[in-house]
């Protein structure tokens, strides 16, 4: 096996480890905005690991950069689009009045807030 | 200026995605992407708010401290996932936030999806709202180290 195909590998096995994180949080988290921690995150990062193990294994000659520049741009939408979409979601269930879940017995509540100083 | 980017941009772009290469096809790019750029300015869309330009020269230092940052997130909510007994009391933070532009809200609210246990709720234009899996997370941002990032990203500090 090439080296390349190796750290490909490494990374595509990595990125499908998060995604089963990311499903696997999805199922465990208690409500609405907790499942979104796992969702939003490990998707993201497991999809650009898959993108850039893939990106190891482009060897064609001639449009090999080609494939790797539009790579670089599905990545680079990913990073943008992923986070966006999570505060959508969040802002929209935020906005239907949905309260987030807390562990029973946690007295101080859910909500808190403090001053900045230097703001 | 915002005529030579917008053109030089999409017709990267479009070069990109198409790889074409037979000169026919290429000057009919050109003469589209100058028509959609020519139409953008007119139109005003292309401002400082589409073509962040100021912003580019920091971005090179903020994103991959970012993308450090994302992967320390990774780690943190896998260990959640996978550890028995669901380590988690979520919070619910309003936060003060001073930036001015918008874009650089946008990657503070964006910044705050992606790093650890925390992700933005409301991006309003005084305060933000976040959501916070634990403890650890909401102490990570009250330290303010990302905002003082972003402000330099702003150029305030």
């Amino acid at each position: 096996m090439a080296w390349n195909e190796i750290v490909a590998s490494v990374m595509i096995l990595l990125g499908c480890f998060l995604a089963l994180t990311g499903s696997l949080g999805m199922l465990r988290m208690p409500d609405f905005y907790t499942r979104l921690h796992p969702a939003g995150k490990n998707d993201s990062l497991g999809s650009v690991l898959v993108l850039s193990g893939l990106a190891f294994l482009v060897t064609h000659p001639v449009e090999n950069w080609l494939v790797l520049a539009k790579l670089a741009l599905i990545i680079v939408f990913l990073i943008i689009t992923a986070p966006t979409a999570t505060h959508a979601i969040t802002k929209a269930a935020w906005l239907d009045g949905l309260q987030p879940w807390q562990r029973p017995g946690d007295k101080e509540g859910v909500y808190k807030s403090w001053e900045r100083e230097d703001v | 200026m915002r005529f030579v980017i917008s053109f030089l941009s999409l017709f990267t772009f479009w070069w990109v995605l198409s790889g074409q290469t037979a000169p026919l096809l290429l000057a009919t790019g050109v003469v589209v992407c100058a028509l959609v750029a020519l139409l953008s300015v007119q139109m005003g869309l292309a401002d400082e708010e589409s073509q962040p330009i100021s912003f580019l020269p920091k971005m090179v230092t903020y994103v991959p401290w970012l993308f450090w940052q994302v992967i320390l997130s990774n780690w943190d909510v896998v260990k959640i996932v996978w550890t028995p007994g669901l380590k988690i009391a979520p919070s619910v933070i309003a936060m003060p936030v001073g930036l001015k532009s918008g874009f650089a809200r946008v990657t503070y609210a964006n910044s705050i999806t992606l790093t650890p246990g925390t992700v933005t709720i409301e991006a309003g234009e005084e305060t933000f709202l976040i959501h916070a899996l634990h403890e650890e997370a909401a102490a990570g941002l009250e330290s303010g180290d990302m905002y003082r990032r972003v402000q330099r990203l702003e150029g305030a500090v």
